[in-house]
């Protein structure tokens, strides 16, 4: 073992600008430690997960029966409205980067993010775009457009009531608009300058890589969608034409550029919950993850196509070139496809330990595979013209990132949370945790589908009592107080586990990426020394070393 | 067995999926978009199964059973080939047919018999049945039998079934979506942009549709109905249309009264006698302000018949009386000032 690289922690700390004798609080609101930074992205982001699960158990409330139960239509509009809006841009999006800034340097034997400055102000924008956009509830109500806010609705055409709530949505969607791309910047930056020796493109732990992948994507995609977001904002209040036709504008102008950005983003909210999923896989099988490159170039693919799929969001609306972006979607499944057989191949023959962690990795595979074949029906769009705007994609969306990214964040957080705070979370609780939210995730999202092939159009606040339409809008009333209630044993589990005085071992799972090589939780300057990096394992490197030859490019490194 | 007991779990599930879950399609491009799906369920299906059994019975398979290190095996060259080209070939597939279903929904018609103007608008539709004339008195502007919904009433259109109907989409405002549950078909109606498609209907009866563009406040509440009957039926129904189109305000007893309600007039007809004064009596049932305001001429870019001084809109509940003026025989437009594109009709004198 060579040591590469060696700092005190006092220097460290100077580096950060921490002084020793400050107050606890002072030291989290100045940090730009990427690791107290990621929590806080963390906490934050799992707040407003809080905030919009609540809006969402009122959405189903309210649709528990036909007619007006709690909300009239202008209520349930702004709800349904805030709740994706705060699910994507608040949680999602903002949850999966707070692992990237916890774990991305530690499993690349980087000191910090490259520009810990630019980290914390990121940060920063988040919460403040989360008042900012919840202000409107003060201010004469919040925006009610959808969280497309299609043009020209969106522009205050026959909306009452939103005046200022739509203008407070866009700003704080420039606020994380902006966050996004500061934050994709640093991410690509560290990756690419910061590896330690030996830690080679393609020794980087997969959860890396996603991160790459999907900073490029935010970096490409994120200006159009601001841009976007100015042209909404001076047509709403300087006299702007971008698009309304009234005025001489285009309406379907907005549906590009907002899916030309709102598309890739569905990867940005997916690919990360992919490469946690990798990362977690093989440490709870013992085993390798099965053809780490073809998953690189998967990865990169899906990226890549993601790109030229934007206009399958809009084959109804007469304006777009169905074959081109049929086909182009129809690949996507491709790319998909082979992450599912490699990560079943790395299964194969292994030793799996059923930990919570490993649970919703394996709860991903099977509810993600089933969000990736209901969006193939919408890739023809023929049966897109019978399904897009029911159920159907609503079931067909929350089984992408409710079934996908938020088991895998799930997975992440049961996995790494020793790092955190170097204690386990209970496993009993968190086994209590997983089987009620798959059942009431099922209960709740499966039927939608069924919904969707009955004609029930999305986002109506009142239905007709067509045959079973209520007995489905009740099932999944049922199914969303379930998922409510599974949050209650993680947050018991959270808070017992935090005030438990004994600490596990430093590395639980036996892990084989660098982040594990450290103390749980690290110091401040992350590494006291740092492991010989010949593979994507390093650690099982360290732990086999002499029972093993280990051989960087072989396909197979004898096993005993 | 657990194994066995949740792939029955999985596969019943599925069966749930293909069976109930279905409407019957009622037009020759349902009928091809049905069978589309058909085929695209029963590949998805057997892909489902497969693939969700691998990962359960892997699993199940390998669960941890000793301390012993399973092979380090790090890929398959050969294996990733054949899982990209075996999807690959699956997805060109299912596109080709795609394709080909594709244009038969977007085949036009070379003559068809009836084409459909509608028009969405802030929160329902209008249906005019082009090129067929309503029978006015002479001098009149010659107009097109349309059918206008309100939220309290919604349009019913009648079809004829068995022949290729011209449908053209657009909307008045902000963008619509025109539905109709049984036909597995809706295009957009976009303000500034006309989308045009053929439907033929093969079976008689009545079919639910409604706006699937969420559009603001009353999204929900744009409801229609597409009556399909045979073509004698819809002859005969379009004889009977015109004429009562012609003649003021049919079926109603009280046409010098108006109501609003859930930002909605209760009608769109108002019908007075020529050449002598009378009053409208209108009736605000909601906390909502409304008026009605009343125009010389087919819209409201006519001057209006009353002073705005003696039409402001009011809060709700509360009833007022509109004096209106001698007018000539004829038809006269009306608006809430409030909310003009969703409440308005037309004053009929005669």
């Amino acid at each position: 073992m060579a040591i590469t690289q060696e700092r005190s922690e006092a220097a460290a700390d100077a580096a950060h600008g921490i002084s020793p004798r400050r107050h606890p609080i002072a030291v989290w609101l100045t940090t730009t430690d990427h690791k107290k930074i990621g929590i806080m992205y963390l906490v934050n982001s799992y707040l407003w997960f809080g905030v919009a699960g609540l809006l969402a158990v009122f959405i189903r409330a309210e649709l528990a029966q036909p007619g007006t139960q709690y909300f009239g239509e202008e209520r349930y509009n702004q709800l349904f409205t805030m709740h994706g809006t705060t699910m994507i841009f608040l949680f999602v999006i903002p949850m999966l980067a707070g692992f990237g800034n916890y774990i991305v340097p530690l499993q690349i034997g980087a000191l910090d993010m490259a520009f810990p400055r630019v980290n914390a102000l990121s940060f920063w924008m988040l919460p403040l775009a989360g008042l900012v956009l919840y202000s409107s509830y003060l201010l004469g109500g919040p925006a009610d457009a959808g969280w497309t806010q299609y043009a020209p609705l969106s522009e205050g055409v026959g909306t009452p009531g939103n005046a200022i709530g739509i203008d407070l949505w866009i700003v704080a969607l420039l606020l994380v608009g902006t966050a996004s791309i500061l934050g994709a910047v640093n991410f690509i930056t560290t990756i690419f300058n910061m590896r330690a020796p030996g830690m080679t493109m393609f020794r980087m732990p997969l959860f890396t890589w996603t991160m790459l992948v999907t900073s490029l994507l935010v970096l490409l995609a994120t200006p159009v969608f601001t841009s976007a977001l100015v042209m909404l904002l001076i047509d709403r209040n300087l006299g702007g034409s971008f698009f309304n036709p009234a005025n001489g504008g285009i309406a379907v102008l907005w549906q590009n550029v907002f899916w030309f950005y709102s598309h890739p983003a569905v990867y940005v909210m997916v690919l990360p919950g992919m490469g946690i999923i990798s990362d977690v896989l093989p440490v709870f099988s013992r085993k390798p993850l099965f053809g780490y490159k073809a998953f690189v170039f998967a990865t990169a693919g899906i990226g890549a196509l993601g790109f030229s799929v934007w206009a399958h969001h809009m084959f109804v609306t007469g304006q777009v070139l169905l074959p081109f972006f049929s086909i182009m979607t129809f690949l996507i499944a491709v790319p998909t496809g082979v992450k599912f057989f490699n990560w079943i191949a790395t299964l194969v023959k292994g030793q799996i330990t059923f930990s919570t962690a490993m649970l919703f990795a394996i709860g991903f595979l099977t509810m993600f595979l089933i969000g990736g074949i209901d969006g193939v029906f919408l890739a023809s769009p023929p049966v897109d013209f019978a399904l897009t705007e029911t159920y159907w994609v609503v079931a067909h969306i929350h089984y992408v990132l409710f079934g996908g990214s938020v088991f895998a964040v799930y997975a992440g957080f049961y996995y790494w949370f020793p790092k955190f705070s170097g204690r386990k979370l209970n496993e009993g609780l968190g086994k209590l945790h997983f089987w009620l939210q798959f059942i009431g995730f099922n209960l709740t999202f499966f039927s939608m589908h069924i919904l969707g092939l009955l004609g029930m159009p999305r986002r109506i606040q009142d239905y007709p009592a067509l045959p079973d339409w209520v007995g489905l809008n009740q099932l999944q009333t049922v199914g969303a107080l379930i998922i409510a209630l599974s949050t209650a044993p993680f947050l018991a589990n959270v808070v017992m586990t935090l005030r438990r005085k004994d600490r596990d071992p430093e590395d639980p799972w036996e892990g084989n990426t660098l982040e594990w090589y450290t103390t749980s939780p690290p110091p401040a300057h992350n590494f006291d020394s740092l492991p010989e990096i010949h593979s994507e394992r390093p650690l099982f490197d360290l732990r086999h070393a002499d029972e093993l030859t280990v051989h960087p490019d072989a396909t197979t490194t004898g096993a005993r | 067995m657990r194994r066995a007991r949740l792939i029955g779990i999985v596969l019943v599930a599925v069966l749930v999926l293909a069976g109930c879950g279905s409407l019957t399609p009622v037009t020759e491009q349902g009928r091809d978009i049905h069978d589309l799906y058909n085929i695209l369920f029963v590949v998805a299906a057997v892909i489902f199964v497969l693939v969700e059994a691998a990962i359960v019975f892997a699993v199940f398979r390998y669960r941890r059973r000793s301390d012993m290190l399973p092979p380090q095996f790090h890929g398959n060259n050969l294996l990733e080939v054949v899982w990209t080209v075996v999807p690959l070939l699956i997805v060109a597939t299912l596109f080709v047919l795609t394709w080909g279903v594709l244009a038969k929904v977007d085949a036009k018609a070379d003559n068809p018999r009836v084409t459909m103007n509608i028009v969405g608008f802030q929160w329902q539709w209008q249906f005019t049945y082009q090129g067929e004339r309503v029978p006015l008195p002479a001098g009149q502007k010659p107009q097109d039998l349309t059918i206008k919904g309100t939220i309290a009433k919604p349009p019913v259109m009648y079809l004829p079934v068995g022949e290729p109907i011209r449908f053209t989409t657009e909307a008045q405002d902000v963008i619509h979506s025109f539905y109709v549950r049984e036909f597995l078909f809706k295009r957009d109606a976009f303000p500034g942009h006309l989308n045009t498609f053929d439907i033929t209907i093969t079976k008689p009866g009545d079919f639910g549709g409604q706006c699937t563009e969420y559009c603001g406040l009353a999204h929900q509440a744009m409801r229609f109905t597409v009556r399909a009957v045979s073509r004698p039926q819809f002859d005969a129904w379009l004889v009977k249309a015109k004429k009562e189109a012609a003649s003021g305000c049919p079926a109603d007893p009280n046409p010098r009264r108006i109501a609003a309600k859930d930002i909605a007039f209760n009608k769109d007809c108002l019908a007075g006698p020529a050449d002598r004064p009378f009053g409208i009596v209108f009736d605000n049932q909601e906390p909502v302000p409304h008026n009605v305001v009343f125009f010389r001429g087919a819209d409201a870019a006519a001057p209006p018949i009353l002073p705005d001084s003696e039409t402001p809109p009011f809060p709700g509940p509360k009833t007022t009386t509109y004096k209106l003026p001698a007018l000539k025989s004829g038809s006269y437009f009306f608006h809430c000032q409030v909310h003009p594109a969703g409440m308005q009709g037309k004053l009929v004198v005669q």
